[in-house]
């Protein structure tokens, strides 16, 4: 496909760790695949130890994947990333872009904004110096700030500057996939608001991906064009958004969507609402048949055994449920 | 009477670098097995509005002026020693990170029944059955095999309940609970808020609850009260603040929720600016920097509070005054 | 537009602006430049001949002749403890400029690489740590001989352990910040992540090792000087003469007195001074 800039196939991901010399395998993805097109927001929904955050990491290579491919559509080639080692990955990390969760923790509070900015530029070798005061300036009014901030340390800023600073610093590569974990959940509610805005408004300007990774869905409802949803490194639920809000297959998916609250006590206090009784499993011991049989409210005896084949029940509406 | 009254409460932080008006000038009451939400962003005041009422501000903090009646017994006169027989006996308190308030080097069980010797005159067979039965009542499956584990092999969630059952188990008239669900996954938080609300009818016991999250404050509450700055800026019954929100505050929170019927493509309402510091708040009204609907006045004088017709929706906006009312129609709801 | 940026402030003049308004950094600053100064013109400064012994006058007290008294030989303190500071300020800065170097590069490649090199380093550390310095010190002095370079060298070479372990410990942690996250996710390069974004997150330990390092390589040297593997005797340290005043404590106590107010001014100004340093390199104290 032409459109595409990213294809994942497949990913898996474990992790060692070792507890008082023990080791311990985390099985933080099981085979996940998307793909995503240009101009496309992914949202990626589950709860803490669900894998969408490792995933955000392995597709920036933060992390390497243990198996699988990712292939990123750029200057006209196809190139497996997944397979690259670091030295030649680093021609290619410009195409793809993060923004992290803690906007206080995320930009070095040593540095200036400039020469954040800076340094990126000069990692990647563009430009002259000219070229990337240039491209500093032009970048920094773009995300909402001044000239005059840039010369300011990170925490002379409120956390949802900061969060600019940090969407300046993906966007001054001219990224085609910028992934986004958590960008707006550290945020106070009405400055979230600017941040999602100025979000879509990049999107439409540059053309650029998102891959949005949050445990909020009703932000990721907003923003996305589809939804992944992720339960213990699996992605159990795959959509376009307004089908999966409105015809939710997966019982985990439907656990989920019941659990937003609405802002509004009257339909928050009448709508029925579906609690899903244990907690997200541990990673180290994956079962044998459907992850999620253990909390599920309509388990039968085959999902204990029998791990469930992802089914494309309608087009583009993919599901892994024994019964869905 | 009502159970508690707080009247024009001040709590000040003297620093270095000047005095931070954390808490100015705030009043609500709250009556027996009633659900009180302080709802507001970082910085607000919420959490510290909550901390006096159990007597917890420490220094560089002081309670400047103002009375907590609890009861008909002002907590601020009270001396230390007589403060903290009402602490953990009649009003309780949970926080939003349970890992840091319990002690990870004793087994959750033993702090449980420490906590009763210390409060009751019970023996030690007594509490441990009391420790147990509380688990129990806070639904975790295995109460028995809970009693003996560590808070670390515990889930975020199911320590949460623990608090909740050390909170609970001395029967508090009050439970204060500090953004209780924020560090929880979804399907937990709404495990929790369900145990809270059926705690609260089963025990009657009353709740403040903080949060910053409108959807928190539509599940659980009775009474909100909405904190911009140090201030309550409007402060009703749910149902009637949700249905007209009547600050620009209030109705700018709510506008910039995705909700699940936000049409894609469109904007959210943002608030534009950032929360400002207590240090130098603005003049005037604490939010006319960030109003969009701001007068001249606004920038001059503070607002008074005033009723809105004859319920208890109460609001500080100068949009509603008599001497403004020209200036705008109050039904005309702003943003939606 | 090419305005505004020639208007940026170095780092440098940055550093400097916040370090000058620590006053009592400045002051620690300014003591240690005359102590400097006191080392570089001792011939001039000192009123007696430090090695003229003159028996008579043998622990006298301090008087108008002899401001700080003499010692058990007669000779003039002060002009003994003004030659000795040559011989004090250059082991002490010396050993502690070398070894922190040392050690917080090698604590930094350690931490940051992780795996079996960190694994090496910190066996080798382990060890050097298990010895009291001061023996391994005195072991290497008695195979190269005694003498005031080799004293150094003896210091440097245990030295270097401390900060290596305590800059290692910091990396271990900064380098799991997301902030090193997200410049590895901008393409950063290794080495600049190790200089510029790492190390200068590590420096305030180190600066408060150093500070304490002089003191302690100063009184090192002082104690090998007594086991005579250091200064020879005739020549004077700090060290040594508050070695050889500890011998007449009852008797003659300003003999130990003096040198160690001088050692506790030295010390002193340099915690002012590592204070100051430590604050005026981090910008979050910038407004305080």
């Amino acid at each position: 496909m032409k459109d595409t800039v990213l294809e994942v196939k497949d990913i898996k991901k474990e992790f060692v760790v070792s507890r008082f010399g023990r080791k311990k395998k985390i099985y933080a993805l099981n085979g996940v695949s998307f793909d995503l097109k240009k101009g496309e927001v992914l949202g990626i929904v589950g709860e803490s130890g669900c894998g969408k955050t490792t995933l955000g990491r392995v597709i920036s290579k933060i992390y390497e994947p243990t198996s699988g491919e990712c292939i990123l559509n750029v200057e006209g080639k196809e190139i497996d990333i997944a397979k690259l080692d670091e030295k030649k990955f680093r021609s290619y990390r410009k195409y793809i872009q993060m923004i992290f969760q803690d906007p206080f923790a995320s930009l070095n509070p040593r540095l200036t904004i400039y020469t954040t900015l800076y340094d990126v530029l000069k990692a990647h070798g563009i430009g002259n110096k000219d070229y990337r005061n240039e491209l500093i300036e032009k970048t920094i009014k773009e995300v909402g700030l001044e000239n005059y901030h840039l010369f300011r340390y990170p925490h002379e800023f409120s956390g949802g500057q900061r969060q600019r600073i940090s969407i300046a610093r993906a966007l001054i590569l001219n990224p085609d996939i910028i992934i986004a974990d958590e960008p707006v959940s550290a945020l106070d509610v009405s400055i979230q608001s600017q941040i999602i805005n100025l979000m879509l408004d990049i999107r439409e300007k540059f053309g650029v991906s998102y891959i949005f990774i949050s445990h909020d869905i009703s932000v990721v409802r907003y923003i996305s064009d589809k939804v992944m949803v992720m339960y213990l490194g699996f992605a159990v639920e795959k959509a376009p958004v307004d089908v999966l809000f409105d015809r939710p297959l997966h019982p985990y998916t439907k656990a989920l969507l019941s659990a937003i609250l609405t802002p509004d006590p009257k339909k928050e206090r009448t709508r029925k609402k579906m609690i899903l009784q244990g907690d997200v499993p541990d990673p180290s011991k994956i079962p044998m048949g459907c992850v999620f049989a253990d909390r599920c409210p309509i388990k039968k005896d085959i999902c204990e055994k029998v791990k469930p084949e992802e089914r494309e029940i309608e087009k583009d509406h993919f599901v892994s449920c024994h019964f869905a | 009477m009502a159970l508690l009254e707080v009247k024009n409460l001040r709590v000040y932080f003297h620093t270095r670098e000047g005095t931070v008006k954390a808490v100015d000038d705030v009043s609500f009451t709250l009556e027996k097995n009633e659900t009180l939400c302080l709802v507001g962003e970082s910085g607000c005041g919420k959490s510290v509005t909550a901390l006096s009422i159990i007597g917890l501000i420490s220094n560089p903090g002081k309670i400047e002026s103002g009375q907590i009646l609890f009861e008909g017994v002002d907590l601020v006169k009270l001396k230390k020693s007589e403060l903290r027989k009402f602490r953990g006996t009649e009003i309780s308190m949970i926080f939003q990170e349970p890992m840091t308030s319990l002690n990870p080097s004793l087994k959750v069980g033993f702090q449980i029944v420490e906590l009763l010797l210390e409060h009751f005159n019970v023996s030690k067979t007594e509490a441990k059955n009391l420790a147990v039965e509380f688990l129990k009542k806070v639904k975790i499956p295995d109460a028995v095999g809970t009693y003996d584990k560590y808070p670390h092999q515990l889930s975020g969630g199911m320590r949460q309940r623990v608090m909740i059952a050390m909170a609970l188990i001395s029967k508090p008239s009050l439970l204060i609970a500090d953004e209780p669900t924020t560090a929880l996954d979804v399907t937990i938080q709404l495990q929790i808020l369900e145990l809270i609300r059926d705690l609260k009818n089963s025990l009657g016991t009353s709740v403040i609850l903080i949060t910053h999250d409108m959807g928190v404050v539509a599940n659980l509450a009775d009474k909100v009260a909405v904190m911009y700055a140090g201030k309550i800026v409007e402060s009703g019954e749910v149902f009637e603040v949700f249905e007209n929100p009547l600050h620009p505050y209030t109705v700018g929170l709510l506008g910039s929720i995705p909700k699940l019927d936000t049409p894609k493509n469109s904007r959210l309402i943002s608030i534009p600016g950032n929360v400002p510091r207590l240090i130098n708040p603005p003049k005037g009204c604490r939010f006319h920097e960030r109003c969009s609907r701001k007068l001249e006045i606004c920038e001059i004088a503070e607002p008074p509070e005033m009723t809105i017709g004859n319920s208890n929706h109460r609001i500080a906006c100068w949009l509603y005054s008599d001497e403004f009312q020209g200036a705008v129609d109050t039904d005309e709801r702003y943003g939606s | 537009m090419q305005l505004f940026f020639t208007k940026k402030k170095t780092n440098f003049s940055d550093v400097w602006y916040r370090f000058r308004r620590n006053k009592l950094a400045v002051i620690g600053l300014i003591v240690i430049t005359l102590f400097i100064l006191v080392a570089i013109f001792a011939n001039y400064l000192m009123p007696y001949d430090p090695y003229k012994i003159d028996i008579r006058n043998r622990l006298k007290g301090p008087s108008k002749e002899h401001w700080l008294g003499t010692d058990d030989l007669g000779r003039d303190v002060l002009s003994r403890l003004i030659l000795g500071t040559r011989v004090s300020l250059r082991v002490g800065l010396i050993v502690v400029g070398i070894s922190a170097t040392v050690g917080t590069i090698i604590g930094l490649l350690s931490g940051y690489a992780g795996g079996w090199v960190d694994n090496l380093v910190m066996r080798i550390v382990d060890i050097l740590l298990a010895f009291p310095g001061i023996l391994l010190a005195l072991a290497i002095v008695a195979i190269l001989g005694p003498g005031i370079d080799h004293v150094i060298l003896a210091l440097t070479l245990t030295g270097w352990v401390g900060y290596a372990r305590v800059v290692r410990g910091e990396v271990l942690t900064i380098k799991e910040e997301e902030y090193i996250t997200a410049a590895k996710s901008s393409g950063i390069k290794k080495s600049v992540i190790l200089f510029k974004y790492i190390l200068p997150n590590a420096l305030s330990p180190i600066i408060v090792l150093a500070t304490f390092g002089i003191a302690g390589a100063i009184i090192a040297e002082s104690s090998l000087s007594f086991l005579g593997l250091g200064v020879k005797p005739p020549e004077p340290s700090w060290g040594s003469l508050l070695n050889v005043g500890r011998r007449y404590i009852m008797v003659a106590p300003y003999l130990s007195i003096f040198p160690g107010i001088f050692i506790m001014v030295v010390v002193m100004a340099l915690n002012f001074i590592g204070d100051g340093l430590r604050d005026a390199l981090d910008p979050r104290l910038r407004n305080k």
